[in-house]
């Protein structure tokens, strides 16, 4: 764990000031502290500061690299979720791999061609175990569709089925999958200052329109794929909007597949992996002014 | 997450300092807006920052409405149409 650059400055400073030679030249007391004889704005003190920072930058590069090899170790181990995961997002379409090979022979390709052809962008896999207690891997998988995430074509998704039939474990039974996202219902309530929003949630000084809509879709946007869906979590996100002075979540439900909608109750894990709000109209919000409270 | 503009002669360090109020908030700024440390923006780059480390140098920036701008930009000119006696103009 990387020092504070407080710390680093801290100690050079103290092995600066416990010098007898610097003592004498600079005709220091002895005992006291290098803030007590240097001003902050003082050349050794801005200079031990420099010092103290390159030293924290190449502190905070050590850890950073650690991190980066301790995961690269963790996703290699096979036979892992994760590693399912990951080779879900190494999936290239239009791609054959090198034969007896989990790898792709990618001589002469383009760096644009490649990462065209990395079509999983998002995936997870999820452990599931049926009646008769068979194990099934299922992993769930998106792409990026520019602006969201969307289902992988069936052309593709049949690309990653054959895929993993070549590079997963034998034995291990996978179901892969990418649906659509599960749709969201939702109805608030927000008690909205009113010298700063109107009462269609759009800011008086016109710099934004339905900023509490907005935040809640951003909030789902920012999920983690597969992430928990905590309605403590987006209220927190509305409450912290410019000008909402109390909101409250008066009812929300999801939906996946052909089943009908279900209340949440507190937190959920969409089945495919993210939420959405169908239709605009699936998102109510009623509007109550209000001073500030506190 | 407030996201700012660079501004001319702005680096990553600049940033830090002025919307958090410390460098050491550089290095978390540099990693979660993919650059790299010693990278140069270009003017009007987008950055996404986060809450103010030290709120007062924050206010002091946005109050007096300067921006630090330490990145070395600018470009001395040399030869004898720009040398200038007493301070570069050498006579050997």
């Amino acid at each position: 764990m990387a020092r504070t650059i407080a710390e680093i400055k801290k100690q050079a400073t103290d092995i600066f000031m416990e010098d007898e030679n610097i003592r004498t030249a600079y005709e220091l007391t002895e005992g006291n502290t290098f803030e007590q004889e240097f001003s902050s704005v003082s050349f050794e003190s801005i200079l031990f500061y420099i010092v103290a920072f390159i030293t924290w930058v190449l502190e905070t590069i050590f850890d950073t690299h650690k991190t980066d090899v301790i995961a690269a170790i963790s996703e290699m181990k096979p036979h892992t979720e994760r590693w399912y995961a990951n080779m879900a997002k190494l999936y290239q379409h239009g791609f054959a791999l090198l034969p007896e090979s989990d790898k792709y022979d990618n001589t002469g390709k383009t760096d644009d061609e490649i990462a065209a052809s990395l079509v999983v962008k998002y995936s997870a896999v999820v452990k599931q175990i049926d009646t008769y207690g068979h194990i099934t891997l299922r992993i769930k998988t998106a792409t990026d569709t520019g602006e969201d995430l969307g289902p992988l074509s069936e052309e593709q998704l049949n690309g990653v089925r054959e895929y993993f039939n070549r590079v997963g474990d034998a034995g291990v039974a996978l179901s892969i999958d990418s649906l659509p996202p599960d749709s969201l219902k939702m109805k608030w309530t927000v008690y909205y200052d009113p010298l700063i929003l109107n009462g269609q949630g759009n800011r008086l000084d016109g710099s934004a329109e339905n900023v509490i809509a907005t935040a809640i879709k951003a909030y789902l946007k920012q999920l983690p794929f597969n992430g928990t869906f905590v309605l403590q979590y987006v209220t927190d996100a509305v409450q912290a909007v410019d000008g909402v002075v109390i909101c409250q979540i008066d009812t929300a439900s999801s939906k996946y597949g052909d089943f009908e909608f279900s209340n949440i109750d507190t937190k959920i894990v969409p089945d495919s992996g993210y939420l959405r709000f169908a239709e605009d109209t699936d998102l109510t919000i009623t509007y109550i002014p209000q001073s500030p409270i506190k | 997450m407030p996201v700012i503009k660079t501004r001319s002669r702005q680096n990553i360090l600049d940033i830090a300092i002025q919307e958090q109020g410390d460098v050491s908030a550089a290095f978390d700024l540099a990693l979660s807006n993919g650059f790299s440390l010693t990278d140069d923006p270009n003017i009007g780059t987008e950055v996404q920052t986060a809450s103010a480390k030290n709120k007062e140098i924050v206010k002091f920036f946005n109050t007096e409405l300067k921006n630090p701008a330490s990145r070395d930009g600018v470009i001395i000119n040399k030869g004898v149409g720009y040398w200038r006696v007493g301070i570069d103009f050498k006579v050997s």
